[in-house]
C-alpha cells in the first residue's frame, strides 16, 4: 500500500512550473504567467504566502470582473487590468485591500505589471512601498506626495493586513526590476508545502492549458508508429 | 570521475534467479558518496514500450545523494516503480527507468549461460541491453533543484548527476545479465569479457519533449555551442603540429573509419548520410597524405572539408581534431553551465527593439508566416501524461494551447507590429507597446534576454512543414556524447550512450578518457592494456 499524504513538499521547479501553467491556463499572457508565477513560488519559499492561496482564489479569479467590486474582487479586476499591462486604470486611483489572498497576489501582480505607465504605490501598516518602472521603492514621504507626470497612472492600495516582505529578493538595475531569478533558486533548498487537495485542485487548473488527448492526438506522440519490443 | 579517482562497489543485491529485485551501487566521490539504486522487475511483453505514456517498465532507478537508509529504499521501492505517479524527495538527485533489449538482453543470457561469449556482431549492430525512456533530474516529481544540486552534491554542472545515473545504468544491465546467467547454470555460466562489456553502451529513446527544453534553455544551449566552438579555435589554432599529434589523429580517423562501418540504421535519409560519409573519410585521409606543410595543417584540412565534403563529414573533423588536444581544452568543461536569467527592459526604445530583431532575427523574419506551410505544426503537451506532441494546425484541435516554440514566427509578428505602428499609438518604449500588445510579453524579454548569447537561438521554423525535430534532437545527444543516431521516425530516435566507455572499475586508469568512436574489436588503447 502506498502512503497517501496529507501534505506534499514540492520542489522549487516543480512549483515553477506549477504555477506558470495555472497562470497560462487563467489567460495570463506569455510572459506574464511566468514572472508571476515566479514572484508566487518566491512568496512561498519564504513562508510570506502560501502557495494554497492559489488554489483557494482560483475561483474567484475565475469568474467574470464586477466593475464597481471592492477588496478582493477588485483586485481581480486589478489582475485583469494588470495582465494586460495596465490596461485603463484612472489616474490617481486607490483601493483598499482588506483580504490576505488578494494581497498575496497583489505583489508579485504589481512587480511583473509596473512600468513607464504605471505606478503602483502600496501602503502597507508599517511601511510605504512604491513600485514605478519595474522597480521598487521603500518610499520616503516627499517620493510618496510626489507629483507625476501627466501620463503616469497611479494605482493606490492600501492594504490593512500584515505584510512583511523581504525585498532583499529584488535585483534593482538603473530603473528596472529584476525579480532576482537566482535568489529565486537559492531558496531551493527550501520545500514548498502544499496540501493534497489544493494540489490537486492547482494541478487539474494547470492541465486546462494541455490539449485533451484523442485517438489522433495518441497516433501523433513521438513512438507511436513502432512496435518498441524490440 | 578519471581526475577525482572515484571508486564503485556494490552496496546491495537482492536480486532473484530471475533478476528480479534490488541492485545498488556506492559510488565513492571526493566530495561524499552517491548512491545508485535500481529495482528490477517483472514486465509483460505486452506493457512493454518506450513512450512517455508507458506506466510500467523492465527497471526503475534513482541517484540518491549519500548512504540510503532502510527506511529509504522501503520508500525508494514503494514510489520509484510508479515514476511519474509516484514521489521522491530532496534525498534523489534523478529519477529514470529503462526497459531491457528483447533482441539482445536474452540471447546474451543463453549465451553466458551455456558458457560462450555472445556474438559480437550482433551486440554491435544493437549496442545497448536496456535503454533508458526517461532521465528526470532538477526537481522533477520531487528530486533535488538543480541549484541545491550543485551546492550540495558533487555534481556542479548540469546534467553531470543525469549522465552517472546512465553510466550506472549500463553496469546495472552487464552485472544483471551475468547474474541471470550463473543462476540458470552455475557450472557452466561464464561472464561478459572485458571487451564486449565495454562494447556494451546504455540504449536511450529520445522524442518530442527535447525540442521544448531546447527553446526552454536558450542561454544553457547558446553556452554548449560556444564552448564548443571555442574548443575547436584552440584545436585548430595549434600553428605547428607535431608528428605525435599527427599518428595519434591517423589512428583516431582509422577507428572512426571502423566506427561508421559498424554503425547501422534502417533510417534511409540517415542511412544515405553515412555512405556519403564513409566515402568522404576516405577522401579526407588522402587530403591529410597530401599535405607538407605542419603548419596550420588542421586549418588546411577544415578548409578542403568545408569545399569538398558534407557537414556530416565538417563536423567529424572537427570532433577528431578536439580528441587530441585534452590538454589544450578539457578545462572548458568547467564552463558549460550557466546561470540563467530572464532580463525585461520596459524602457528600451522601439527604435532599439526592431535595430535589434533585424540584426539578430533576419532568420526569422526571411519566413512567409501568411503562407499556411510556415505554420503547418503547431507543439503542444497532450492531457495524457503530459507527452509533448507535434499536431497538425489545421487538421488536429488544440493549437489554441500550443507550446511557445514558434520563436520565429513570435518574433516575426513583434516586428510587423513595430513596424506598422502609428502616431496615433503614441507608442515610443516597450512599455507603450506592451500596453497595446501584452501578448508580445514573453518574446520581447526573450529577446532582451539573449543579447550576449549568439548562439542560443535554434535558427530555423520549428511551425514549418520542413521541420525534422528529429534534427534538434541529434544536437542536444550529440553534446551528452550519443552514438548510433538511429532515427525511428522524424519525431524520434534511439542512440546509445557509453558504448566503449572505461567500466567502473578501470575509470581511475590514465587511458580512461580515450575512447572516441568504439568499434569492436575495440582499438582503444583501453583495450591494447587490458
Amino acid at each position: 500500500m502506498r502512503e497517501i499524504r496529507a501534505t506534499v513538499q514540492l520542489s522549487n521547479s516543480e512549483c515553477c512550473t506549477l504555477t506558470r501553467r495555472v497562470l497560462s491556463a487563467l489567460g495570463i499572457p506569455p510572459g506574464a504567467d511566468i514572472e508571476i508565477g515566479n514572484a508566487l513560488v518566491w512568496l512561498a519559499a519564504t513562508d510570506t504566502v502560501p502557495l494554497k492561496f492559489l488554489a483557494d482564489l482560483l475561483p474567484e479569479l475565475q469568474r467574470e470582473p464586477e466593475t464597481e467590486s471592492l477588496n478582493t474582487l477588485y483586485l481581480i479586476e486589478t489582475l485583469d487590468r494588470l495582465a494586460a499591462v495596465a490596461g485603463s486604470l484612472n489616474k490617481a486611483c486607490t483601493a483598499r485591500v482588506e483580504n490576505s489572498k488578494a494581497i498575496a497576489l497583489l505583489l508579485p501582480l504589481a512587480l511583473a505589471r509596473s512600468n513607464l505607465n504605471l505606478c503602483i504605490r502600496l501602503q502597507l501598516p508599517n511601511s510605504r512601498i512604491i513600485i514605478d518602472n519595474g522597480e521598487i521603492w521603500t518610499a520616503e514621504e516627499s517620493f510618496w506626495t510626489r507629483d507625476w507626470q501627466d501620463s503616469k497612472e497611479i494605482l493606490v492600495v492600501c492594504v490593512s493586513n500584515q505584510l512583511s516582505v523581504d525585498l532583499s529578493f529584488f535585483d534593482k538595475t538603473g530603473l528596472n526590476w529584476h525579480f532576482s531569478q537566482s535568489k529565486l533558486q537559492s531558496l531551493s533548498s527550501r520545500r514548498i508545502s502544499i496540501d493534497l487537495e489544493s494540489l490537486q485542485i492547482l494541478k487539474k487548473k494547470a492541465a486546462e492549458s494541455f490539449v485533451p488527448n484523442s485517438d489522433l492526438s495518441r497516433r501523433s506522440g513521438a513512438g507511436a508508429e513502432v512496435d518498441d519490443n524490440d | 570521475m578519471n581526475r577525482e579517482k572515484w571508486r564503485f562497489e556494490i552496496f546491495r543485491n537482492t536480486l532473484d534467479e530471475s533478476g528480479y529485485g534490488t541492485l545498488i551501487y556506492l559510488i565513492h566521490t571526493p566530495s561524499g558518496p552517491v548512491s545508485f539504486i535500481s529495482f528490477v522487475a517483472e514486465l509483460d511483453a505486452d506493457d512493454r514500450t518506450d513512450r512517455v505514456i508507458a506506466e510500467k517498465w523492465d527497471m526503475c532507478f534513482t541517484l540518491f545523494n549519500g548512504i540510503p537508509s532502510d527506511a529509504d529504499i522501503k520508500r525508494l521501492s514503494r514510489e520509484l516503480p510508479y515514476q511519474e505517479a509516484g514521489r521522491l524527495s530532496e534525498s534523489e538527485l534523478v529519477m529514470s527507468r529503462a526497459n531491457k533489449s528483447v533482441r539482445l538482453f536474452n540471447s546474451v543470457i543463453d549465451c553466458l549461460a551455456s558458457g560462450v561469449q555472445p556474438d559480437v556482431v550482433e551486440i554491435m549492430k544493437i549496442g545497448y541491453l536496456i535503454r533508458t525512456t526517461a532521465v528526470y533530474g532538477n526537481g522533477k516529481f520531487g528530486v533535488m533543484d538543480f541549484h541545491e544540486v550543485k551546492q550540495s552534491t558533487p555534481f556542479g554542472l548540469p546534467f553531470q548527476a543525469e549522465m552517472l545515473t546512465v553510466y550506472m545504468a549500463r553496469q546495472l544491465s552487464i552485472d544483471l545479465v551475468e547474474h541471470i546467467a550463473k543462476q540458470r547454470d552455475q557450472a557452466q555460466a561464464v561472464g561478459l569479457s572485458r571487451e564486449l562489456k565495454r562494447a556494451i553502451g546504455v540504449g536511450n529513446a529520445t522524442g518530442l519533449g527535447m525540442a521544448p527544453f531546447l527553446i526552454g534553455h536558450p542561454q544553457l544551449i547558446g553556452q554548449w555551442i560556444k564552448i564548443r566552438e571555442s574548443a575547436i579555435v584552440i584545436a585548430k589554432s595549434r600553428s605547428k603540429v607535431t608528428r605525435q599529434k599527427l599518428n595519434h589523429f591517423k589512428k583516431l580517423i582509422e577507428r572512426a573509419e571502423g566506427h561508421l562501418k559498424q554503425w547501422q540504421t534502417e533510417d534511409p535519409r540517415q542511412a544515405e548520410r553515412i555512405l556519403v560519409l564513409k566515402e568522404e573519410v576516405t577522401r579526407l585521409k588522402i587530403e591529410l597524405s597530401q599535405i607538407n606543410d605542419d603548419q596550420s595543417v588542421w586549418q588546411q584540412l577544415s578548409d578542403w572539408a568545408l569545399q569538398n565534403t558534407s557537414m556530416e563529414c565538417q563536423e567529424l573533423l572537427n570532433s577528431l581534431i578536439l580528441e587530441i588536444y585534452p590538454n589544450e581544452i578539457n578545462e572548458l568543461e568547467n564552463m558549460m553551465g550557466v546561470d540563467e536569467f530572464t532580463y525585461f527592459d520596459p524602457s528600451m526604445g522601439l527604435v532599439e527593439l526592431k535595430n535589434c530583431i533585424e540584426m539578430r532575427y533576419a532568420w526569422a523574419l526571411d519566413v512567409d508566416f501568411e503562407h499556411l506551410d510556415s505554420q503547418h505544426y503547431f507543439w503542444y503537451v497532450s492531457q495524457e501524461k503530459e507527452e509533448p506532441r507535434l499536431g497538425k494546425r489545421y487538421l488536429e484541435p488544440g493549437c489554441e494551447l500550443e507550446m511557445k516554440v514558434g520563436i520565429a514566427r513570435d518574433v516575426s509578428a513583434l516586428y510587423k507590429t513595430i513596424r506598422d505602428l502609428d502616431s496615433n499609438d503614441k507608442c515610443s518604449s516597450v512599455a507603450d507597446l506592451l500596453r497595446l500588445h501584452p501578448k508580445f510579453r514573453h518574446i520581447v524579454s526573450r529577446i532582451q534576454s539573449l543579447t550576449d548569447f549568439e548562439y542560443a537561438e535554434i535558427q530555423n521554423n520549428l511551425l514549418g512543414r520542413e521541420c525534422l525535430p528529429i534534427d534538434l534532437l541529434r544536437c542536444k545527444l550529440a553534446i551528452f556524447g550519443a552514438t548510433r543516431f538511429d532515427p525511428k521516425s522524424n519525431l524520434w530516435t534511439r542512440i546509445t550512450l557509453f558504448q566503449g566507455a572505461p567500466l567502473h572499475d578501470e575509470i581511475d586508469r590514465d587511458f580512461a578518457d580515450d575512447w572516441a568512436f568504439p568499434v569492436v574489436p575495440l582499438t582503444t588503447s583501453a583495450a591494447a592494456s587490458s
